[in-house]
């Protein structure tokens, strides 16, 4: 059942995680192939777009299975692809909704919500606390995972409850610290290739400025979302 | 078991980024020449003007497209020549699926600005294709990765096939038949054809071709 020949797996890896590649790839086929029947069976165009991120799930077990530095190199282009793809889909399918609608003489800006939005305490109370431990977190973890758990929470805070938040012209400040905190990043690279020696300024300089400049990206993200909601 | 000089002929050059390592060989410098002459020429021509005559009326009228919409389909055809070029000459396999992943999106780009309901039905029914197409294409290329322990086309070259290397073969060529809108899935094309705007649509064609022509290489590599 071993896939994979010795000759590729270092010896020093144990045999039960080379056991365990098989299982990984026959679990993303049984995914994929849940989603695809999926696919088949929806009939709704905004469901079937969702359904979709259920084979790109398999595709991440894939690659991720491979398990090793190179794999996890891989798999954030992977990302970055199929989130391109998602948008770019998501854009024609509010497109053609709207010229529909122009074909079809009706107002295309108007929609009807049909619930209203549910006024809760718990959405005003917990969620600064929440995504404070959020933020505190991934300060404490840093690098680029810290700064996405950071992110998260600051998402958390300006886009999921109704908060009353910051004002814009702070958060377009943020942006140009977003901006300092990856030059940052970018010249602790080069001290790592051109100085090796001041190894660790160089690491707390790219570990701090990734953390700040992911953080405040996905926050930013969130504004952006709000805002273009409330419009 | 082939060699990769055995393909296309002698190797010209290389350029060597980090572990992005593009090659020219006679073949693949053939293909960068048109794909450049064909984006030159696309990039400073102006957009078709169509004219429509109706049936049974005595009318015929000329369909213009918007100065706006025709500079960002421009925009999207020279970066569709860029990553077609990627594709021709990159020597790494999971280049080859990025770049024919990204090629795929911008070939979507170039239609998501028409504004008929026809065209963008059908180019929602390719970026569904675009995205279903992405898990055999990188899941081909991690399976390999895991068989053999390499990416590099030169190193696949000299190893010979086997059935494990034959699976991972047959997931890159569903992969990029499905982005490249290839044989089985090009109905969605024909549809998105019907969109105005006549020399960028073209752009299409081409990256289809130059997609199949380097697929056909590829096969041959990982054999």
């Amino acid at each position: 059942m071993a896939i994979i020949p010795n000759t590729v797996v270092p010896a020093f890896v144990p045999q039960i995680f080379v056991n365990f590649y098989p299982i990984a790839i026959v679990a993303a086929i049984i995914i994929a192939v849940i989603g695809l029947s999926a696919i088949i069976l929806e009939k709704n165009d905004f469901q079937k777009m969702l359904i979709i991120q259920i084979p790109i799930l398999a595709m991440y077990l894939i690659v991720s299975a491979v398990g090793t530095d190179l794999a996890e190199a891989l798999i954030l282009p992977g990302m970055v692809v199929s989130l391109a793809e998602i948008l770019a889909v998501s854009e024609i399918l509010v497109s053609r909704e709207l010229t529909k609608r122009v074909d079809r003489g009706d107002n295309p800006r108007v929609m009807n919500f049909k619930y209203p939005i549910i006024k809760m305490e718990i959405l005003k109370t917990a969620l600064p606390i929440t995504s404070m431990v959020f933020v505190v977190y991934g300060v404490i973890l840093t690098g680029f995972t810290g700064g996405a758990v950071a992110g998260a929470g600051i998402l958390i805070y300006v886009f999921v409850g109704n908060v009353a938040g910051f004002p814009h012209k702070f958060w377009e400040d943020m942006a140009g610290i977003s901006g300092v905190a990856y030059v940052f990043w970018l010249v602790g690279f080069l001290i790592f290739f051109l100085a090796p020696q001041y190894w660790l300024i160089a690491l707390f300089m790219a570990g701090g400025g990734i953390t700040i400049k992911v953080a405040l990206k996905l926050g930013l993200l969130g504004v952006l979302g709000r805002e273009e909601y409330n419009r | 078991m082939n060699d990769i000089t055995n393909l296309s002929g002698f190797v010209i050059g290389h350029i060597p980024f980090v572990d992005i390592v593009p090659y020219f060989t006679p073949f693949s410098l053939a293909l960068v020449i048109t794909i450049v002459i064909f984006t030159i020429f696309l990039a400073i021509s102006n957009p078709e003007l169509r004219s429509v005559a109706r049936f049974g009326e005595d009318k015929v009228s000329t369909v213009t497209v918007e100065q706006k919409e025709a500079r960002f389909r421009r925009f999207m055809t020279i970066l569709c020549g860029v990553c077609l070029i990627g594709v021709a000459t990159t020597g790494d396999m999971f280049n080859f699926a990025l770049f024919v992943s990204i090629t795929g999106i911008v070939n979507l780009g170039i239609f998501a600005v028409v504004r008929n309901s026809h065209v963008l039905d059908a180019a929602f029914e390719y970026g569904l294709v675009l995205m279903i197409c992405s898990l055999p294409l990188f899941g081909g290329v991690a399976i390999l990765l895991a068989k053999t322990g390499t990416l590099s086309m030169a190193v696949l070259a000299s190893i010979p096939g086997n059935p494990i290397l034959n699976v991972s073969r047959a997931l890159v060529l569903i992969g990029a038949i499905g982005e490249g809108a290839l044989a089985p899935f090009f109905a969605t094309k024909v549809e998105m054809i019907r969109a105005r705007g006549a020399p960028f649509i073209n752009m299409m064609h081409l990256s289809s071709l130059i997609v199949f022509t380097r697929l056909i290489e590829i096969m041959f590599i990982m054999g």
